[in-house]
């Protein structure tokens, strides 16, 4: 799964422990999120969208679909 | 807590896993230093009547369920990579162990070998989970 929390975070200005923060995980799944080895449960990619003020699938893709 | 808090996000981590983890890990410690105790003291004799034993033994469950809890609330509150790489360190554990002794049994049938006690099963778990732990790591780093 592709995702643009990276750019959303750097148009931010945020480093990967900030998003954390605000998102209450650590700063390694971040990193995981941004580099696409691990996949967000729903909980927290709705949590990602509510923190954005974004849709869901205007931060997180399916790579089939893209 | 706000220091624990802030140096816990210093390392990347959440402070709530650390907290859980450091008291898993006190349960643990506490359970292995119960079943050292209560070996020892039934080697040596100590166990005089059913009662003493039976004494020992509840004591020694008991701070095993302790461990038990302790490492279920870690898990289920665990920041959800933390969670993961856990799992799947359990799960190759858990695989492993079953592998290695299933082979073994097979093996003493045929050959003669000694027999394996418990100890070695808690070494394989701990071994394998240990691997498992680092490899899980490594993959999401």
């Amino acid at each position: 799964m592709k995702n643009r929390l990276k750019v959303l975070r750097a148009e931010r200005d945020w480093t990967q422990a900030d998003l954390a923060l605000h998102l209450k995980v650590s700063r390694q799944t971040i990193n995981a999120i941004e580099k696409g080895k691990f996949d967000p449960s729903l909980p927290l990619a709705f949590k990602a969208a509510r923190l954005f003020e974004m849709p869901i699938e205007d931060i997180f893709q399916d790579e089939a679909m893209v | 807590m706000e220091k624990l808090e802030e140096s816990a996000a210093k390392c990347g981590l959440v402070a709530r896993d650390v907290k859980n983890a450091t008291v898993a890990n006190i349960w643990t410690l506490a359970w292995a230093i119960s079943l050292g105790v209560i070996s020892y003291l039934s080697d040596y004799g100590w166990y005089t009547s059913i009662w003493v034993a039976m004494v020992g033994f509840g004591i020694h469950a008991v701070i095993g369920v302790g461990m038990v809890l302790a490492f279920k609330k870690f898990l289920t509150e665990a920041d959800e990579l933390e969670r993961k790489i856990q799992l799947d360190a359990l799960a190759l554990s858990v695989g492993v162990t079953i592998v290695f002794f299933s082979s073994y049994s097979v093996l003493e049938k045929a050959i003669s070998i000694p027999g394996l006690s418990t100890a070695y099963l808690i070494v394989v778990l701990a071994l394998a989970y240990s691997v498992g732990i680092i490899f899980g790591r490594r993959r999401y780093r």
